[in-house]
């Protein structure tokens, strides 16, 4: 209880590109971490450029877009995106 | 030649060995590293908005109460330094990064913190400007086109494409001295902050304004010290502080992608319509009288133009757009000088721009070889 707990690493599919990744981080942040190659531009769930198409798995959405934005959005399992 | 490759670029900055002025000034001043250069502090988010409220803070205290007492020319003079020196860096640094959910790493701090410098400076609040700049200014099909803000504010008062170049210069600086120009800005400012639909807003706005008012009434019988220590930096100077920025950032209605469709899948749309700003020239060798200018015009030229113009992270207002999820922006001008030797596949190389006037210079080379045809057409209408 005195060591902070790690959190388990899930499993982005992007594109056919498979990165494991941390829940606590957006997917955005997580990719680009990685080194994947995501079209994205604003970062604040505005501008709308890092929507993806979600195949499989459970995303949990953050803000008030209606659209799957990278940058606003944390995976709650292992997931598959496709970007065009 | 006004735009630089890094080969040329990285021996302007290099030059500067030659001179007096210490390398670390110099990676300052000009917003230019040297390969391989580090950052000398660990500075963070923190540091720099307490210090830029700190700044502005003590500006209007100081600003006051020297009108209040001997109205010295000198206290005045570095009052408004301070004033126009921290609100830009406000502006186009905190509340910049804020908009971008790049300051504290948390969202709803962030906007109080945008929101609190907006309306200290009594400028566009953070909404607004979040609408503006992320969804229109970051957005591929409207980036740097007639649907920018950024565009419409200035082709309001002249800047427009297909004007020819003298037109262009005189609209630039009859603007600058405009009373027009002034009013308009104010008038928008005002709207910003006054306004039915955010009702707490305009209700601290128009608290903080009654108390300076009322301040200088108090201590001085008239508006002249409100005049004097807020209204003069933070309305005139501020406006053309940010006129003279706007007018070198991008290269406006000029993209090297053909389409609309190339646009939402090319990743790198901006990168040949923006560039790193660099305050500074190459050393020059031999002659004395030339060395001698040369350190007139970093001094004259080059350094207030770094303190009051290109704030911040601006001469590196490129690698933003290429990486806008950098939380050390603190340090652009290392990250981009390393970013330059490290591009990612297929991104294009950076393009450098020494001095100010060369990228307005070539911000009006672009617009002046516009047509009306082709400002009109799909890709640069934003439609």
């Amino acid at each position: 209880m005195f060591f902070k707990r790690k959190s388990k690493s899930l499993a982005i599919d992007f594109n056919g590109e498979i990165y494991n990744v941390s829940p606590q981080k957006t997917i955005l942040e997580s990719l680009l971490k990685k080194g994947a190659s995501i079209k994205y531009n604003c970062g604040s769930g505005t501008c709308g450029q890092c929507t993806f198409h979600l195949i499989e798995g459970a995303i949990n959405k953050k803000g008030t877009s209606s659209k799957s934005l990278a940058c606003s959005t944390y995976p709650l399992t292992d997931i598959k995106l496709i970007q065009y | 030649m006004l735009k630089s490759n890094q080969v040329n670029s990285n021996e302007i900055r290099q030059s500067y060995s030659a001179s007096l002025l210490p390398s670390r000034f110099v990676t300052w001043m000009t917003g230019k590293a040297l390969p391989e250069q580090k950052p000398l502090l660990n500075l963070n988010w923190v540091h720099y908005t307490l210090a830029m409220l700190t700044i502005f803070l003590l500006s209007v205290i100081l600003g006051f109460y020297n009108q209040f007492n001997q109205a010295n020319l000198y206290v005045t003079l570095a009052c408004w330094a301070g004033l126009v020196f921290s609100s830009r860096r406000m502006a186009a640094v905190i509340l910049h990064q804020s908009v971008h959910a790049r300051l504290s790493t948390h969202q709803w701090f962030d906007r109080l913190i945008g929101d609190l410098v907006t309306v200290l400076m009594f400028t566009q609040d953070f909404k607004t400007y979040q609408h503006d700049h992320c969804q229109i200014h970051h957005a591929p099909k409207t980036f740097a086109t007639r649907l920018d803000p950024i565009v419409n504010f200035f082709t309001t008062f002249g800047i427009k494409p297909g004007a020819r170049k003298h037109q262009l210069y005189w609209a630039f600086f009859s603007t600058l001295l405009s009373p027009l120009f002034h009013l308009t800005f104010l008038i928008s400012r005002l709207a910003y902050n006054v306004n039915a639909s955010r009702p707490l807003r305009s209700v601290l706005s128009i608290l903080y304004i009654s108390i300076l008012v009322n301040i200088s009434f108090q201590f001085s019988g008239g508006l002249f010290a409100f005049f004097m220590a807020f209204f003069l930096p933070l309305v005139l100077f501020y406006q053309i502080s940010a006129f003279i920025e706007i007018c070198s950032e991008h290269a406006w209605f000029d993209t090297h992608v053909k389409n609309q469709n190339e646009l939402e899948i090319n990743i790198y749309f901006y990168a040949d319509i923006s560039w790193g700003r660099f305050c500074g020239s190459r050393y020059p060798k031999g002659q004395p009288v030339r060395i001698l200018n040369w350190y007139l015009s970093q001094f004259f030229i080059h350094l207030p133009v770094r303190l009051f113009i290109l704030v911040g992270d601006l001469p590196q207002h490129d690698y933003h757009h290429r990486h806008p999820l950098c939380f050390d922006w603190v340090n652009a001008r290392f990250n981009r000088q390393a970013a330059t030797q490290n591009l990612l596949a297929n991104e294009p190389e950076y393009i450098d721009i020494w001095g100010l006037h060369n990228a307005i210079e070539h911000v009006f080379n672009v617009l002046a070889s516009k047509s009306e045809e082709e400002i009109e057409s799909p890709l640069y209408s934003g439609h």
